[in-house]
């Protein structure tokens, strides 16, 4: 390459404060296969983007270095732009003068000779580029949804009418996740369920929507556009399409296990339905907790089951399937209350956690929405809300703050109010976080209107006397120890993430953060895209959030997962790893060091990369012992060339 | 047309490269038939001056052996240079220094002084010796390749070159049908190719040395933690040291595509290693399993030190 053109971006003030862009235009233009340098103040800008574009036809260049930004901002538009006079995109390259240079030195002086290097590497880099052709590949168009919740139902509903196929895979028995065992929702106090079966149903009876539930994703091969799943169903030993809902097999079963619905508070059958709305509408055999599986054992249930729905010798089924896009709505839990010793969780019965406290209050509760504290069935005349119980509290629990807990203990203090108009409510709290629309308004509400009583502070301990609870902690704002006798404590509980987390990211190959919660690939500017590319993310799974915000995450994920089905052909970076057959030995160890699975040993003892697969990442090329192995317009010749200029002289 | 005029010189060498010419068996004859070795310090008795009577480029090949140690080796290097119409470096030490190259660890005074002690070292360069002067060859500050101090058209690599090999150059030769210069008489490929040990591309999960374990008879060296340079090495010998149950130690040096073998062999090492386990946890098991690596230099530079990238140690320039 002997034309190669150099344009140098002020930024603003951005880049020449520190860099004396001129200087860098004119130093390179003597560098060898330089024909034609220049500077502008903004060249993303549509004139900047003109210049360069005239420059290329006028001087006939055969590559381009464009020194400005980081190329994770704008390589896209200069290499578009490259493209439209002519060049082979991939003959542009962006020089990082901005976040490598002038944001982090001082030094005019030194930050020119410094920039000039950067340019000169990208010069030599360009020299040794070969003009390529992005990979077009078709791509399976269903979508998969894994998690039921509401995040999972609003994604599967938003793709589904969309008009591609959907295959929701739920782990429990129904879909609904948490917000199925809500009372009401802050801020506006809508019921839970009233608003979230609509939707239940609908995923039932959508056409485009395949539903499994009481499965598993067990394994995942692909890339985007084309993953390969295996999805194990669970026998529930009850066939769904004969059970006709009549329960006569929960009356007889003789084995009872604490609800997982009701979150222990009432014990359930080994055969049970979770709740009354589940869908899909079966009851289902649990088979731990079952006496028998087997007739000689108890068949209880099966005798009485007149429609015959009862299979003892139900099989787990593995069902596969190619889909294009994987949205993951796998939600959260909540920290065990057994951690929480200090606060007396797992042993005084009458301190519970949230979503306990949530089926209390619920019409559908096991005490049809009256508040009766656990241990003995009292309505409890005073209850104290402890907030960021696990959370906020990098020592001993979490360090993260939950989120929701603030809100929806103003809430829970509200419905006790309201269901115990004569009750006394108090909440320890380090601060009130009620950020978003209505949410101050709702809290400020709760404390003035419902004279909730909020204490700043930490709790320290909390102990039983006699059938009270007892409760010591400190006022800070009055600076005074605090010492109250509670008939029921409620533990705002942090947020965790959903325990199959780990082995999920696992499968699916996708991070997970530190506290657990899926990875999102930018924090800010790709909230729902995980750093696999095709793989999506919604709701808690990503993080503490509440239903607005789980639901809007479903909806953005099917836009994105849509986005990508809607397409004709993906189209994949032609910068992936190439492999010189003629040295290659197949000594295979290139194989495993690839995070994408993209390479293989084949037939004739040459290793072999799935282009599409590859992400270009390099780990393959540094564990190569041959140098076979090389990326496309990084090779190690281009590096020595690159390194070689950096660290010449002058 | 008369005989093919052949040379060989060896220069810091063990020797080794010499008694190979003879292991091509009964195709010497051939080359005794078709041609004659007109300067072989080994073998025959030739002064130098001889050689320098001869017309630049008049020897059709000069098969050079040996690393440049002295000032000798250098002078010699450029002296068949110009006399020899293709000059080829034979064996690892020509190729890339060699075991001699391993020297180069330490400097020439450390060398000096161990080998002889703190005194004045006597006689030096220049002395007189019972009234006569003495010149001795210079003992350069560091050995270098063949390649480092004169162009070389061929390589033969190995220490000693194989069989194979030697012979297919001679038959190229004998043919006239030597190949484009810059050859290297041995495989594109790594040895990996030839070596029928088969290898699950398992991580390493231990450093261990020959002794120490019974090499299952089928399986990959390096899956059994055993350290073999064959990844890193141009096969070609037929994977002669694999198949007798010891490592590839990388006497025939890197593939085309590569400038540092040892380098190299090490982030392949490096990247191979690991126990699966996570986070601060893994960092450590991997340390432990590097740090059972006995040798690293003469593992994994063998021959190549002073080809290598850092070349060797430069205590004294760095004071
Ligand atoms: C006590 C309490 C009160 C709350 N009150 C409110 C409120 O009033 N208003 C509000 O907006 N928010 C409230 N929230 C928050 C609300 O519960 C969540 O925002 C919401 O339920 C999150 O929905 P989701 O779909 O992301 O997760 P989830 O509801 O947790 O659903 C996830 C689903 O994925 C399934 N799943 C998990 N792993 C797998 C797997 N590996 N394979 C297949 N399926 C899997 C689970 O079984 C579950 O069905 C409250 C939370 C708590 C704890
Ligand atoms: S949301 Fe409120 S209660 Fe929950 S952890 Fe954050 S600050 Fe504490
Ligand atoms: S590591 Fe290199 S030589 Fe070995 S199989 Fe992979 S590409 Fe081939
Ligand atoms: S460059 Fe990275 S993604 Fe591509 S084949 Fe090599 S290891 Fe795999
Ligand atoms: S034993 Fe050595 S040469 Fe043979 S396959 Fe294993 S690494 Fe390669
Ligand atoms: S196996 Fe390796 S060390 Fe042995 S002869 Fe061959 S190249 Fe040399």
């Amino acid at each position: 390459m002997s034309r190669i053109g150099v344009f140098v971006c002020h930024c603003g003030m951005n880049i020449e404060r520190t860099v004396d862009t001129q200087a860098v235009a004119a130093t390179l233009s003597e560098h060898s296969g330089v024909v034609y340098t220049t500077d502008y103040n903004y060249l993303c800008a549509d004139p900047g983007q003109r210049l360069i574009k005239d420059a290329i036809v006028e001087h006939k260049l055969d590559g381009v270095i464009v020194a400005a930004c980081s190329p994770t901002m704008h390589e896209p538009t200069f290499r578009r732009v490259a493209e439209e006079a002519g060049l082979n995109p991939y003959l542009c390259e962006i020089a990082n003068i901005r976040e490598h240079c002038s944001w982090v030195h001082k030094d005019r002086d030194r930050a020119t000779q410094k920039a000039i290097r950067i340019v000169k590497t990208l010069v030599e880099k360009v020299r040794g580029n070969q003009p390529l052709e992005p990979l077009r590949i078709d791509h399976a168009d269903k979508c998969l949804v894994i998690g039921g919740g509401i995040a999972g139902i609003q994604a599967a509903l938003d793709v589904a009418e969309s008009g591609f196929e959907v295959i929701l895979v739920e782990k429990e028995p129904s879909i609904g996740g948490h917000m199925a065992q809500l009372s009401e929702t802050f801020p506006t106090l809508d019921c839970s369920q009233c608003i979230l079966t609509p939707k239940m149903v609908e995923v039932s009876r959508h056409p485009n929507i395949r539903l499994l539930t009481y499965s598993e994703v067990v394994e995942v091969s692909g890339y985007i556009g084309n993953y390969e799943v295996k999805i194990r169903k669970n026998p529930t030993y009850v066939d769904p399409d004969k059970c006709n809902l009549c329960g006569d097999c929960e009356k007889v079963c003789p084995k009872s296990v604490g609800s997982e619905f009701e979150r222990g508070l009432i014990d359930r059958k080994a055969i049970y339905i979770p709740f009354e709305q589940a869908i899909p509408s079966s009851y289902t055999l649990d088979e731990e907790a079952c006496l028998g599986l087997h007739p000689l054992r108890c068949n209880e249930c099966a005798k009485v089951c007149e429609p015959n729905a009862i299979d003892y010798d139900m099989r787990p089924e593995y069902i596969e399937e190619s889909v294009g896009a994987i949205i993951v709505a796998t939600g959260y839990s909540l920290y065990p209350i057994s951690s929480l010793g200090e606060y007396g969780g797992g042993q005084i019965p009458d301190v519970i956690d949230g979503l306990q406290f949530e089926r209390l209050l619920s019409a559908s509760g096991p005490t049809n929405g009256e508040v009766r504290r656990p241990s003995d069935g009292k309505i409890p005349k005073k209850v104290v809300f402890i907030q960021c119980a696990g959370s906020r509290d990098p020592e001993q629990h979490n360090a993260y703050c939950s989120k929701i807990c603030c809100m929806y203990t103003a809430k829970h203090a509200l419905l006790y109010r309201h269901a115990v108009p004569d009750g006394e409510a108090v909440v320890f709290y380090i601060d009130v976080r009620a950020g978003g629309k209505g949410y101050e308004e709702f809290t400020q509400h709760a404390i003035e209107e419902e004279r909730i009583l909020y204490l700043r502070g930490k709790v320290s301990k909390v102990y039983r006397q006699d059938d009270r609870v007892v409760v010591w902690g400190v006022d800070t704002l009055s600076s005074r120890r605090v010492e109250l006798e509670a008939d029921l404590v409620v533990l705002a509980i942090s947020m965790n993430p959903h325990p199959s987390n780990l082995a999920l990211s696992k499968v699916l190959k996708i991070s997970c953060g530190a506290e657990g919660f899926f990875k999102e690939a930018h924090p800010k500017l790709r909230p729902v895209e995980s750093l696999t590319a095709g793989i999506f993310l919604a709701g808690a799974a990503q993080g503490p959030k509440d239903i607005p915000e789980v639901v809007s995450q479903g909806s953005a994920a099917a836009v994105k997962a849509v986005a990508l089905l809607t397409k004709d052909k993906l189209v994949h970076s032609p910068e992936v790893v190439d492999i010189d057959e003629l040295v290659c030995g197949g000594c295979g160890i290139c194989v495993d060091m690839c995070p994408y699975n993209a390479l293989a040993v084949n037939g004739a003892g040459v290793a072999e990369v799935n282009e599409v697969l590859c992400e270009g990442c390099g780990s393959c090329v540094s564990a190569c012992p041959t140098g076979a192995a090389q990326l496309k317009n990084m090779t190690d010749w281009q590096f020595i060339e690159m390194i070689g200029v950096a660290l010449q002289d002058g | 047309m008369g005989k093919i005029k052949v040379g060989i010189y060896w220069a810091a060498s063990c020797g080794g490269c010499d008694v190979s010419l003879l292991e091509i068996d009964e195709q010497i004859l051939d080359v005794a038939a078709k041609a004659d070795f007109v300067f072989w310090p080994c073998a025959t008795d030739t002064k130098y001056s001889d050689l320098r009577a001869y017309q630049d480029g008049s020897i059709d090949v000069v098969l050079f052996n040996g690393a440049i140690r002295t000032q000798e080796n250098h002078d010699l290097a450029r002296l068949l240079r110009d006399k020899a119409k293709h000059l080829v470096a034979y064996g690892s030490c020509a190729q890339m220094g060699g075991v001699i190259g391993l020297a180069n660890l330490s400097s020439r005074k450390e060398i000096f002084t161990t080998l002889f002690g703190e005194k004045s070292l006597w006689p030096q360069e220049e002395s007189n010796q019972d009234g006569y002067p003495l010149h001795l060859p210079a003992f350069l500050e560091r050995v270098l390749p063949l390649v480092d101090v004169v162009d070389v058209d061929y390589v033969i690599p190995g220490c000693p070159p194989p069989k194979e090999m030697v012979s297919k150059f001679f038959e190229a030769l004998l043919e006239g049908k030597l190949p484009e210069i810059g050859a290297v008489f041995a495989a594109e490929k790594n040895l990996c190719d030839e070596c029928p040990r088969e290898r699950k591309e398992e991580r390493i999960t231990r450093i261990v040395r020959p002794h120490e374990i019974e090499p299952k008879q089928d399986s990959c060296l390096l899956d059994q933690g055993i350290i073999c340079m064959g990844p890193a090495t141009r096969g070609g010998c037929g994977a002669v040291c694999p198949l007798a149950n010891m490592p590839c130690t990388g006497c025939a040096g890197p593939t085309a595509n590569i400038t540092d073998q040892g380098a190299t062999m090490l982030n392949a090492i490096a990247s191979l290693i690991g126990t699966g386990l996570e986070g601060e946890e893994e960092l450590e098991a991997e340390e432990a399993i590097l740090a059972e690596i006995d040798d690293v230099i003469g593992t994994f530079y063998r021959f190549s030190l002073a080809a290598s990238i850092f070349k060797g140690a430069q205590r004294e320039q760095r004071g």
